[in-house]
């Protein structure tokens, strides 16, 4: 072994392994271990000591940790895989001089590992309860993210995968981004025709669109009778004015509901999808255009307690009177009051009775707070109300 | 004594800290697809690595096919082509660091790899004697670039890992860090599961560990620390003088106090084994002096 002379001086002068065993021998005894017993022989060097049985026990977490790990240790098992067709598109960084001699550093970290970008894969986990529920262990976004991230780099390996990948990623996909994908793409019929159908506020519009010279007819009438307006006659010809395709299709159109504008809207609509069956190039003009969102506007509802769907009854007066005050109100509107009183459910009570009156011209509503029944002699009264 | 005169080559007397030269340097580290050294002056472009190279990150900092890692390999070439000899910079140092440092170079403190070898080869016998006792040895490294070589070291030596965040209160308050998500017991599943405590803690970078350090010392287990010279290597059980910044300086360490505790792991299965065997021949024997 080539050791200096000083180096062995020293290691000597430590005599680490007999001191360390005999501190060690006491040390272990003294200390309140979970399950040893309390004896003092050297057997008891070789007495069954039990131990976590992960990992990562004192991470805290070791269900995920662990799985973190098995993950990255598959990846790191078939890094080197090729299959049939390499799909992954490397972006190469600067590369970092691997010499740290020549490069003085001031307490900055050096890390020598290089990063290299991969194309996200468009494969869909299990989300994050799904998640979390099948592997038995509470998973917080992060947590969740970072395994996913780990199930990205897999999945990114080339296809077709080894085996024992696709049986860990099979695990984790998310069921139904297996339906979606059979979804059937949509095709011209056998006589040239594609089909869409728009919708715009109350109306409905079925279009078919096919090769040929530029009419359009709808609900069997030219375009210039069905719609009088030349602002509706120019939404439905926007599609295909904006492709540059006014005179190459004919638009056979079956609309109905709602009003003019709903229908012209919804033709362009319908028309809008049906030149994308045509021609998918096309996709980015129509969207800047218009002609693929639909417009979610309706009709917004009535709500109880206000005139309109937005707008609500003018302000209303609380008056807390008592009764007496109140005659020369109830003397004006005595035959509402009596509906009203009927109808109230507050006034079960005599103490408490709410008597609300309401004009129909200017609907003010005063609300009497209490009725106060006053001992008062015949004479009082008479004056009262004879003030 | 091929180590010490290369050292001393490198380091000419004590006053000059030569550099080694690049083309050197890159024989002696063993990254994957570094190219050949070019005989002429070494250019940006003969240092860059190869296209090839780059397509994977580098997982092996250290080829251990060349020569395996262990505490009976470890010369002081070695730990100088790690970069372990790199301290910080002389006006962040922990004046007790004083008796590891070599000198000062460029602003730098160099750490005297005379000492570090010694530190570490006491580090490597704690942890073998720990592991012939069948104690738990449990690996702290929290830097990101850490986490795969302190996962890899505890993999090794059938330790424990901490490779992400040290969760305060997992020595303190066991209950409830580990008992969590621990299974509960199959004979009583009311009662609260048994936790564990690790019986060394190999630290990679005590720095940013500072609750780690603390339990450990209120609960009387050893630490063994990475102690650049920045941090009072005091406050450790067995410090070794060394740079904690470099991934590959860190991996080396970890590696090879993992391969001692392995070699402890594995003299305590022999170890119980010849038991078993010897009890099992003292039966026999028996059994044969009653005939």
């Amino acid at each position: 072994m080539a050791t200096s002379v000083l180096v062995r001086r020293g290691l000597m002068a430590l005599n680490p392994a007999r001191s360390t065993v005999t501190r060690w021998a006491v040390q272990s005894q003294m200390r309140a271990s979970t399950l040893q017993a309390n004896t003092a022989t050297t057997d008891d060097v070789f007495a069954y000591r039990e131990k976590p049985s992960s990992l990562s026990y004192f991470t805290g977490n070791f269900k995920y940790n662990d799985l973190l790990i098995e993950l990255d240790i598959l990846h790191k098992k078939y890094a080197d895989w090729k299959g049939d067709s390499p799909k992954i598109e490397v972006v190469i960084p600067e590369a970092s001089l691997p010499s740290e001699l020549a490069t003085p550093k001031n307490g900055v970290n050096t890390v020598e590992i290089v990063e290299l970008e991969v194309e996200p894969a468009s494969h869909a986990w299990k989300l994050r309860e799904k998640m979390s529920e099948m592997l038995g262990i509470p998973l917080k976004t992060s947590q969740w993210r970072k395994i996913v991230g780990q199930l990205n780099q897999l999945a990114s390996l080339p296809a077709p995968h080894p085996p024992a990948v696709e049986l860990v990623l099979q695990q984790y996909s998310r069921f139904d981004a297996a339906q979606q994908q059979t979804a059937k793409p949509k095709t011209l019929d056998d006589l040239g025709r594609a089909y869409a159908a728009g919708r715009r506020k109350e109306s409905s519009a079925r279009c078919w669109v096919v090769e040929g010279e530029g009419k359009v007819l709808v609900n069997g009438e030219s375009l210039e009778t069905y719609f009088k307006r030349p602002v509706d006659r120019d939404e439905v010809t926007l599609p295909l004015k904006v492709t540059e395709n006014s005179d190459k299709f004919n638009i056979w159109v079956s609309v109905n509901g709602g009003g003019t504008t709903g229908q012209a809207q919804a033709i362009k609509l319908g028309v809008g999808k049906a030149l994308l069956t045509h021609n998918m190039e096309w996709k980015p003009l129509l969207r800047e255009a218009g002609c693929i969102t639909r417009d979610p506007r309706v009709v917004e509802r009535k709500k109880e307690g206000q005139r309109k769907a937005r707008a609500r009854y003018t302000w209303y007066v609380i008056l807390p009177l008592r009764i007496y005050e109140a005659r020369e109100y109830l003397f004006y509107y005595v035959c509402v009051f009596f509906f009203s009183l009927k109808k109230t459910t507050l006034g079960s009570s005599v103490k408490n009775l709410y008597i609300i009156l309401t004009t129909k011209k200017i609907r003010t509503i005063i609300i009497i707070s209490s009725i106060q029944k006053q001992k008062r002699t015949k004479e009082q009264k008479r004056a009262m109300w004879f003030k | 004594m091929a180590s010490r005169t290369l050292y001393q080559a490198l380091a000419g007397t004590r006053k000059q800290l030569v550099v080694a030269p690049r083309t050197w340097m890159r024989t002696l580290s063993t990254a994957q697809g570094t190219p050949a050294a070019p005989e002429s002056a070494p250019t940006l472009e003969s240092l860059v690595p190869p296209t090839d190279a780059l397509k994977k990150p580098i997982r092996r900092t250290i080829n251990e096919t060349v020569e395996p890692i262990t505490p009976y390999n470890m010369t002081i070439a070695k730990l100088l082509a790690a970069g372990l000899h790199l301290g910080h910079s002389t006006s962040l140092w922990e004046p007790a660091t004083l008796p590891f440092i070599f000198g000062t170079r460029e602003g730098l403190s160099i750490i005297n790899l005379e000492q570090t070898l010694v530190y570490l080869r006491r580090a490597c016998n704690v942890a073998r004697e720990i592991a012939v006792r069948g104690g738990t040895i449990l690996f702290v490294g929290t830097r990101p670039g850490f986490q795969d070589l302190t996962i890899d070291a505890a993999r090794q030596c059938e330790g424990y890992h901490v490779s992400g965040k040290w969760i305060p209160g997992t020595l303190t308050n066991a209950h409830q860090v580990l008992g969590r998500h621990a299974p509960p017991d199959p004979e009583d599943p009311g009662r609260a599961p048994k936790t564990y405590k690790p019986d060394l803690i190999v630290l990679l970078n005590p720095l940013e560990n500072k609750i780690a350090i603390s339990e450990a010392q209120l609960h009387k287990i050893p630490i063994i620390a990475i102690t650049d010279t920045d941090y009072d290597p005091r406050r450790v059980t067995y410090p070794i003088p060394a740079n904690d910044d470099s991934i590959r300086g860190v991996e080396l360490i970890a590696k090879v106090i993992s391969s001692a505790a392995k070699d402890g792991v594995f003299r305590r299965k022999h170890m119980l084994d010849q038991k078993v065997k010897e009890t099992k021949f003292n039966r026999n024997e028996n059994n044969f002096s009653r005939r």
